[in-house]
């Protein structure tokens, strides 16, 4: 019996380029909803591992299942969307005719445009050519595209690229919305800020291997902490954070992020007001640094 | 539905559909301003070709009466006497041309037929063979029967004449392939610019999505054809004093019968569908199979343009479907032309199906 919880199955994925090996017999299984990350320098195979689970490129060994059923089965498509780069598109074509001819392939209800237009912010430019769209404009509607259907499963390509800071923090903000409602999202990206934002769980691709890596706890974080007395509580918080130090007025605590509350119960029960407080939080970039170590490209 | 209506859309918005079809009927304009403009010189053509015939009769004969002052000679008096009736019968019927007394053209023409032979029986030059004076008289007795005038078929502006005229320039070999060369960049153009990777990841299998760009191709095939033929119809229609008994017009003569040109028409769509069935089924499997807008092209031009070479040389090809692709040659060929409907099409399924299953044997774009 297939199991129907399983959103993405790899058994033994292989591809080669002539001699070069760039997916090494992966395995990987999803259930759950929410968001992943794939991570890897420029080159490393990110792309072909997509291509190879979206059936656009044929791998050499190994099977790949989505929802339950084998890529090769068109159907699995009712269930998937790709994000791909935007070479896919026609630039002859408005954005509404993309979308019409999704949710005619879909069959989905005539508003679905619409709401899915608004959604992404992109009606002012719904009915412009996409030869003359932004970059920025072109990932709304592949995004809009990837959405429309409502699929469990999300793949996307370096979705971040190109984007201005509030087209990527609309595309965090939908990405996180899809991912509560319950879809399972895989992302390529070497934007390691931008990951870190999204979710705290990596795979990290290396010599044609994935490691799957939660980086909360590998997360370090530094507490930026304005006091009213700063003296009494540096001496106070000293020792609770891997490292501590006072700079410009402001108390620095690198710890990780469960070792927070602990440090702000101490300052409450000597009665120390924290006028402000902020934090710089550094999870996968750390890691990424360990694992490539700091030697490769496109980074 | 609705995807066919999406390539539809895309031919369309591509441009370059349109851009034919405008080119089209600009071509189809500019042939019938050309044919208007060419009546008179029909007319004078007509002229100078029966002129000539009486120039020659008329210096044989004078060579002739020099001969027979001194001499007596009765065959050469009696070739005489016939030379001076054709003379006779060709400056009637180039003065019935001039006078545009139509139906006294033909009939002149016939009677001046049987002069010529009997000249030449007698030992006369006149510079047409039996056989062709003999085609000639049937046609003229076909006109008369119809009430019809001489019209010369390539210079014609008689709306269904002018209509076949311009069908048979489109279905040729050379017409087929323009229309091929343009579709067939929207195969090739999906993969070399990626975008087949967004259809790709839909889910309907790539057999499908084949199938409804080669129903596109054949929309658009047909839109063409109607769009010429109209064209033409309408054009001539509007500007020409159309002959009562146009329809009844004698096309060509199989086995003894007349095809009338209402016949022709029919049955050249026909065919020509067919032809263009297979020339744009055979586009859209090298399309598919190499994937790549140069070697497409290539390999189109080189076996489309180069069968219709080969036909238009002369050669013959009774089973090969290149050689139904020239419509109008093979409507008054020999071959029957419900065979080469039917190899048409059975060429046309075998590449369909050929590339149907070659295509989902394919994994990766």
């Amino acid at each position: 019996m297939e199991a129907t919880s399983e959103r993405l199955v790899l058994n033994g994925l292989t591809k080669k380029y002539r001699n070069q090996l760039v997916l090494d017999g992966i395995d990987l299984e999803i259930a759950e909803p929410g968001i992943l990350a794939l991570v890897g320098p420029n080159g490393v195979g990110k792309t072909t591992l997509l291509n190879c689970i979206t059936n656009l490129l044929r791998p050499d060994a190994g099977s790949i299942r989505i929802m339950g059923k084998s890529n090769q089965n068109t159907k699995v498509f009712k269930e998937l969307a790709y994000l791909q780069d935007n070479s896919v598109l026609f630039d002859y074509l408005t954005g509404y005719d993309h979308l019409k001819y999704i949710r005619d392939v879909h069959k989905l209800p005539k508003k679905r445009i619409q709401e899915v237009a608004k959604y992404v912010g992109m009606e002012s430019y719904l009915k412009k050519k996409v030869g003359d769209y932004s970059l920025g404009m072109k990932q709304h509607l592949l995004l809009a595209i990837s959405i429309l259907p409502q699929p469990k499963v999300i793949l996307l390509d370096e979705p971040l690229n190109g984007l201005d800071p509030s087209s990527a923090i609309l595309m965090r903000k939908i990405l996180g919305e899809l991912a509560n409602d319950g879809a399972t999202i895989l992302l390529s990206s070497h934007n390691l800020a931008e990951v870190d934002k999204l979710t705290n769980k990596v795979l990290f691709l290396k010599d044609g291997k994935l490691t799957l890596v939660d980086t909360s706890e590998h997360e370090r974080t530094v507490y930026r902490l304005r006091v009213a007395n700063s003296e009494r509580a540096f001496a106070l918080i000293q020792g609770y954070g891997e490292k501590t130090w006072s700079e410009k007025g402001l108390i620095h605590v690198e710890t990780k992020s469960h070792h927070l509350a602990p440090i702000l119960a101490l300052l409450h029960e000597d009665g120390i007001t924290v006028l402000d407080m902020d934090k710089v939080t550094s999870g996968s970039e750390t890691l990424y640094e360990e694992i490539f170590h700091k030697d490769e490209v496109g980074v | 539905m609705s995807l066919l209506l999406f390539e539809f859309k895309k031919l369309f918005r591509s441009k370059l559909v349109l851009y034919f079809l405008v080119f089209s009927l600009i071509a189809v304009t500019l042939l019938f301003v050309r044919n208007v403009w060419q009546q008179e010189r029909v007319q004078a053509e007509k002229i100078d070709y029966f002129s000539k015939f009486a120039r020659d009769v008329s210096m044989e004969l004078q060579g002739n009466r020099k001969v027979l002052e001194d001499n007596s000679l009765p065959a050469l008096e009696e070739q005489v006497r016939v030379g001076n009736l054709l003379y006779a019968q060709l400056n009637e019927v180039v003065y019935a041309i001039q006078s545009q007394r139509t139906m006294d053209e033909v009939k002149t023409e016939n009677v001046l037929y049987q002069k010529a032979k009997e000249y030449k029986a007698l030992g006369g030059t006149f510079h047409l063979s039996d056989a062709e004076m003999d085609r000639a008289t049937r046609l003229n007795d076909q006109l008369i029967r119809e009430g019809l005038p001489k019209e010369d078929l390539k210079l014609t502006v008689q709306p269904l004449l002018f209509t076949q005229l311009v069908l048979s320039y489109a279905m040729t070999g050379f017409g087929f392939l323009a229309l091929l060369l343009i579709l067939l960049s929207s195969v090739t153009g999906e993969y070399e610019e990626k975008n087949i990777r967004l259809v790709y990841t839909l889910p309907f299998s790539r057999s499908r999505y084949m199938l409804i760009k080669l129903g596109s191709f054949l929309v658009v095939g047909l839109v063409w054809l109607t769009v010429v033929a109209l064209s033409a119809y309408i054009l001539a229609s509007q500007f020409t004093e159309a002959l009562e008994n146009q329809s009844a017009y004698p096309f060509a003569e199989v086995e003894g019968n007349w095809i009338q040109i209402v016949d022709v028409i029919p049955k050249g769509l026909l065919l020509g569908g067919m032809a263009l069935i297979l020339v744009l089924t055979f586009g859209w499997f090298i399309g598919y199979t190499f994937r790549s807008t140069l070697l497409s092209y290539l390999i189109a031009i080189l076996v489309v343009a180069g069968g219709a070479l080969l036909v238009m040389q002369g050669e013959s090809f009774p089973w090969n479907p290149l050689s139904a692709l020239q419509v109008q040659q093979t409507l008054i060929d020999q071959y029957s032309t419900q065979r080469r409907i039917y190899l048409l099409l059975l060429v046309s399924i075998a590449l369909l199906v050929v590339g149907t299953l070659s295509i989902n044997r394919k994994r990766g774009v």
